[in-house]
């Protein structure tokens, strides 16, 4: 942790909707509270190059392996700039929130602080301020204390200020996993429980490669496309039995009474991470009891209500126009129930064998 | 003449062949529309009163009268306690300026069917109630457990 300085807390006018003045007082707040302690580093996520600015190694290091796939030295010009930094580790002292209490709604969103331009949340109890402005392409993320960040957003960190970047590029940020080879692979997409995660950690011990396993990027095109998003994977602790290769490698082996095991994948199987490949195919994971896995053919309407209400509600400030493109995405391809069996190397021989092509799957 | 609008923008909706799904992203929950409930949806969009809705649809499916103005009704009356659709005072557009949607002759009338999933709700329903601390920003009571 760096060492505490004082830093003078800007004044602002509480009850005054001024986004933008807002905005530019945490920046300055950054820039005194990450001076002689910045951090840059550049990522190329959704073909976009995405910088982010860290006060400390402190913070910076959280966002490490979730992202450290998508380094890319030879970034150039930012498409979005992002300033991450806490109070905790630079004893920078955030101005206060310039909207009164009843501002804050459902899932963050501030009132007041939210139009076209400003995307602005607040998580209360995780302490965690999210705020993009679309005319800059410039982000903030702060956080109380570094030490608060939970788990979760260390397998998604900054996933509301991506969708906020992507909204209007066919670009959609989906609740799904992908798997596949560079050449192809699939989304596998599906509620909490529908056997998603156990579905592409199955393909750790084949030769699928991981671009996901919780939330991926899809390129929206004639020929779609899928971009990894997170290098991490989430297990609940019940199911971590099966997968014995991956369990000296979970983040968080003492709280597993209350957290779902975390993986950080390109950390312990940097051979199995890729960062996109065409998408061929949905499959909508079934967990069935029975030994075998099969594939069924499903509909465009499986494959929607599948992935839909969940990326919805879980981004802030999604819109018709979100709900569209994954509309789009999922006429696109194909889609299958991927009946998943208890024999666990039965599931990615089925996806090979739809990915090599000739068999039956094939629409 | 009962007028409604879609709750846009806390309504989002997505039509697919028999099918429109709503998500309700203050509530929460997800809808699907089945049987003809997504044309009855469509006409309520189009600015169609229920009655002009009910007409137009006995008109195409005739000696059902009641059965179907009934079910149009009750549709609404659903999609209101949902929070789906919102009363209007009046008309939404002229009359003459709707398009009203066309229906396959070869089928027959078939009963509008509201499917309600509630499972992701606990993504919403976090307490927004906090206190401000000295510094000016939100936290909850429960921040010593951290």
């Amino acid at each position: 942790m760096g060492s505490a300085v004082s830093v003078e807390r800007p004044h602002l006018q509480i009850g005054t909707s001024d986004p933008a003045g807002f905005f530019q007082a945490v920046l300055e707040v950054f820039e005194k509270a990450s001076a002689g302690r910045l951090i840059e580093r550049c990522y190329r996520i959704g073909g976009k190059v995405v910088l982010l600015r860290f006060a400390g190694y402190a913070i910076a290091d959280l966002f490490a392996g979730a992202l450290e796939h998508l380094l890319d030295t030879s970034a150039g010009t930012p498409d979005l700039t992002v300033q991450i930094f806490d109070d905790g580790s630079t004893g920078t002292r955030m101005p206060p929130a310039p909207w009164p209490p009843e501002c804050h709604g459902q899932r963050g969103l501030i009132h007041g602080f939210n139009d076209d331009r400003f995307f602005t949340t607040y998580e209360i109890g995780i302490d965690i301020l999210q705020m993009f402005d679309a005319c800059r392409n410039s982000a903030i993320y702060w956080v109380r204390d570094y030490r608060w960040i939970p788990y979760w957003e260390t397998s998604f960190p900054m996933r509301s200020i991506l969708h906020w970047r992507f909204q209007n590029d066919p670009l959609q940020a989906a609740h799904a996993g992908a798997v596949g080879t560079a050449s192809g692979g699939v989304l596998i997409a599906g509620k909490s429980g529908s056997g998603k995660s156990t579905t592409t950690l199955a393909c750790l011990s084949s030769e699928l490669l991981l671009a996901g396993d919780d939330y991926v990027l899809a390129e929206i095109a004639a020929e779609p496309y899928v971009h990894s998003l997170y290098a991490t994977a989430k297990l609940v602790p019940d199911n971590c039995d099966r997968f014995p290769q991956i369990k000296p490698f979970i983040s968080n082996p003492d709280k597993l009474d209350g957290e779902k095991a975390l993986i950080f994948l390109q950390e312990h199987f940097p051979s199995k991470v890729v960062r996109g490949f065409p998408l061929r195919a949905i499959m909508l994971p079934r967990v069935t009891g029975l030994k075998n896995t099969k594939l069924v053919k499903a509909r465009a309407l499986d494959a929607y209500r599948a992935i839909a209400p969940t990326t919805l509600l879980h981004l802030t400030r999604a819109t018709e126009q979100a709900a569209h493109k994954i509309n789009l995405l999922c006429r696109s391809l194909p889609v299958y129930f991927l009946e998943a069996g208890t024999d666990l190397a039965q599931i990615p021989q089925v996806i090979s064998e739809f990915l090599t092509g000739g068999t039956q799957w094939q629409a | 003449m009962s007028f409604y609008r879609v709750n846009r923008p806390d309504v989002v909706m997505e039509s697919f062949e028999g099918e429109t799904v709503l998500v309700h992203m203050k509530r929460g929950n997800y809808y699907s529309l089945q049987g003809s409930a997504p044309l009855i949806w469509e006409m309520i969009d189009r600015g169609c009163s229920v009655e002009e809705t009910g007409s137009y649809l006995t008109a195409q499916y005739p000696g059902r009268d009641e059965e179907i103005i009934g079910s149009v009704r009750n549709l609404a009356e659903e999609l209101i306690a949902e929070d789906l659709i919102v009363p209007l005072a009046d008309s939404p557009s002229p009359a003459s300026t709707r398009t009203l949607p066309k229906i396959e002759k070869n089928g027959s009338f078939t009963s509008p069917v509201l499917e309600r999933y509630t499972d992701m709700q606990e993504l919403l329903l976090l307490d927004p109630i906090h206190d401000v601390d000295e510094t000016g920003w939100p936290r909850r009571k429960v921040e010593e457990e951290k």
